[in-house]
């Protein structure tokens, strides 16, 4: 609210979308309404917004209800928060036990709920949560997704804070496989043709393929983020892993490999789960050696 | 090394780099407010474009994002949070009106053809006295296995999916047939996805959405800010959305549309939407079918056993019944809206128009300009006159 834009709202428009949001029914004030839209329409645009399509655009996907009863709660009103009580603080709670069964989520449930509350500022006034939320999305997916953000930063802030104790392990069930020579360099091959082919993708591909393969998400779920039938989903991450694979053996082949050296690259690297290693990357290939080609 | 293992080893080595975090990390990382209104399907193209950019490469975002996939609920992100359908129609209409010098081509296929249907509204409104409950032919495509994966926990589905990643993009077109051939209930997830590996891929299906105007609609829309609801509310409806509001039994109206509908049919990359005399609506978005089963309500995605865009024409004789038809004599329909079936081919060339009275009658246009009959949901065919 510092850094007030020339830039405001016409009047008109704004008295129109007060009137949508239904805001009096909170006791939210035309011209807070207006600040909360105009701080919102600065947020989105990083600035003023200089397309009139686009701001109209923005304006016009707001859940405008939503926000005004937003507003209201960041104001205190009591009413506002009797129906924030009702109908919201249960999807927060459920959903930290959606993302916690056992309960370990619920800490970060109350948290964000007294922050939406409001703190006492040193100044006196009271600063809520809810200031963050401009009615780009829903109310409850709002909450969720600020708990979900949550709950990684602490998983993440965790695992920094565990020194990996029993990630160890897994290095003792590759170690059957007897070593080639160019072991460690086909591996880096490898990785390293797959680390461009993929990033040849385009960004909604490549973030299809992370939804699935890192984080693990269902193709069902991946469907609904993406907004694309479970169906098509599947249908994009076997063309996609079809389009790296095929990409990362055409630069394997680029690289002088025959077909038995790229089969050993795959062997190299089945036996290796584990994180690049460094000293791999370091060791120089050795250039290109297309006589590499050794049936296995 | 065979090829099995040769595929094992490569989904893992996805799987590490994937976890390993992409490259060079583009913008700043999303906060909770973009994150949930791109998973609602509410930010504008260049926005969700920069959101996707980030995504694609920043492993703690992905990660809240996939925290907030899994604790959402179904309903709430399925169609699209909530986005009105004309908001979502209408990037699809501006690509073809600014691209293409023709007009928009919005295909009404109520009524596909002038000869297709002589009194359309009659015929139309007895339909709708039968109602959908024809029964249904055996499912090809295994919805049930749909709803399962849908509720199954994730540790249940993850040894499924592990399989199919195994089996996936080298499943023979063969394979395909068998599953097509044997109904549904066995089929599996694993199934499903060598299945839909083997489906015909045209270059469409690879758009995640149609590309938004960069450039706004034709400006008798442009509004006075002072009108910003209402204009907005007219701009999305576009002729067609007044049309159906009006009457589906206007014969004049739809003799222009059948006309338009025959002269788009062969472009098979155009503007799909169908209307049920009932208000239920079918659109093709991307590269998916969406069913709405009425007025203002929510679309959802539909079942399809092939893909959406090998889709030339389709017909919705009452509620939740509609015909589509397309390349290479397919034929399918759909009792329920959202599942449809594939029915035997009259014969193997491509269709381009559908008249269906109900679940059961329907009445082809081959692109040849031969028309098949069916009375009994595609068991017979006989030809037309």
């Amino acid at each position: 609210m510092a850094e007030m834009a020339p830039w405001r709202l016409d009047t008109a428009t704004a008295e129109r979308l007060h009137r949508v949001a239904r805001a009096e029914q909170w006791g939210v004030s035309r011209d807070t309404f207006t600040r909360t839209l105009e701080r919102g329409v600065h947020h989105a645009f990083g600035g003023d917004p200089t397309d009139p399509s686009q701001l109209e655009r923005h304006l016009s996907s707001l859940r405008l209800e939503e926000l005004a009863l937003a507003c209201a709660c960041a104001d205190g009103h009591e009413g506002a928060w009797e129906h924030f009580i009702r109908e919201y603080r249960p999807i927060l709670y459920r959903a930290a036990s959606a993302i916690d069964a056992s309960g370990g989520a619920r800490d970060l449930a109350d948290a964000l709920y007294a922050e939406l509350f409001g703190l006492t500022e040193r100044d006196g006034t009271r600063r809520s949560h809810f200031e963050y939320f401009h009615g780009r999305s829903s109310l409850a997916t709002w909450l969720r997704a600020v708990l979900a953000q949550r709950s990684v930063d602490r998983a993440r802030a965790s695992r920094r804070l565990v020194p990996l104790p029993d990630e160890e392990p897994s290095a003792t069930a590759p170690a059957a496989a007897p070593r080639s020579a160019d072991h460690g360099r086909f591996v880096v091959l490898l990785r390293t043709a797959l680390a461009s082919a993929v990033q040849r993708l385009a960004p909604r591909e490549r973030l299809r393929l992370a939804c699935y393969y890192a984080q693990e998400l269902t193709l069902a779920q991946i469907g609904r983020a993406l907004g694309e039938h479970e169906a098509t989903v599947s249908r994009q991450l076997a063309k996609a892993r079809k389009t790296v694979r095929a990409d990362v053996e055409q630069q394997l082949r680029d690289q002088g490999l025959n077909d038995a050296a790229i089969a050993e690259c795959f062997a190299a690297v089945a036996a290796d789960p584990g994180p690049l290693d460094l000293t791999d990357l370091l060791e120089p290939a050795g250039g290109k050696n297309p006589e590499t080609g050794r049936s296995t | 090394m065979d090829e099995p293992r040769r595929n094992d080893a490569f989904d893992q080595e996805l799987r590490r780099a994937f976890a390993a975090g992409g490259g060079a990390v583009s913008g700043p990382h999303l906060d909770a407010e973009v994150a949930a209104a791109w998973i609602e399907h509410r930010l504008d193209a260049p926005a969700r474009r920069a959101a996707e950019a980030h995504l694609a490469d920043c492993f703690d975002c992905q990660a809240m994002l996939a925290t907030l996939a899994r604790i959402s609920p179904a309903e709430e992100t399925a169609s699209g949070g909530g986005v009105a359908w004309w908001r979502r129609l209408r990037a699809g209409w501006l690509v073809p009106a600014t691209v293409a010098a023709a007009a928009a081509l919005v295909i009404w296929v109520a009524v596909p053809q002038q000869r297709a249907v002589s009194t359309p509204a009659d015929q139309l409104q007895s339909s709708v006295d039968r109602g959908p409950a024809e029964p249904e032919p055996a499912p090809e495509f295994a919805p049930d296995a749909a709803r399962n994966a849908e509720t199954a926990p994730r540790p249940t589905a993850e040894p499924e999916a592990k399989a199919a990643r195994r089996t996936a993009p080298e499943a023979p077109t063969l394979q395909k047939k068998e599953a097509d051939a044997q109904p549904a209930p066995s089929l599996e997830r694993r199934e499903r996805f060598a299945d839909a590996a083997a489906l015909p891929q045209p270059p469409a299906a690879t758009a995640p959405a149609p590309a938004p105007p960069t450039t706004p609609p034709p400006p008798p829309a442009a509004p006075e800010p002072s009108k910003l609801q209402e204009t907005l509310t007219v701009t999305g409806q576009s002729p067609a959305r007044a049309d159906e509001r009006e009457n589906a039994a206007t014969t004049r109206q739809q003799s222009l549309r059948g006309t338009l509908a025959g002269a788009a049919a062969l472009r098979t990359s155009s503007a799909l939407v169908i209307a049920a005399p009932t208000g239920a609506r079918w659109q093709r978005t991307g590269g998916a079918i969406e069913f709405a089963p009425r007025d203002n309500a929510p679309f959802t995605t539909a079942t399809l056993p092939v893909a959406a865009d090998v889709i030339a024409a389709g017909s919705a004789p009452a509620g939740t019944v509609c015909w589509f038809v397309g390349r290479g004599g397919i034929v399918l329909v759909s009792t329920d809206g959202v599942r449809f079936v594939r029915l035997s081919a009259p014969a193997a060339v491509d269709l381009v128009a559908v008249a269906a009275t109900d679940a059961r009658t329907a009445t082809v246009t081959a692109a040849d300009g031969r028309r098949f009959r069916t009375t009994d949901a595609g068991v017979n065919w006989s030809p037309a006159p």
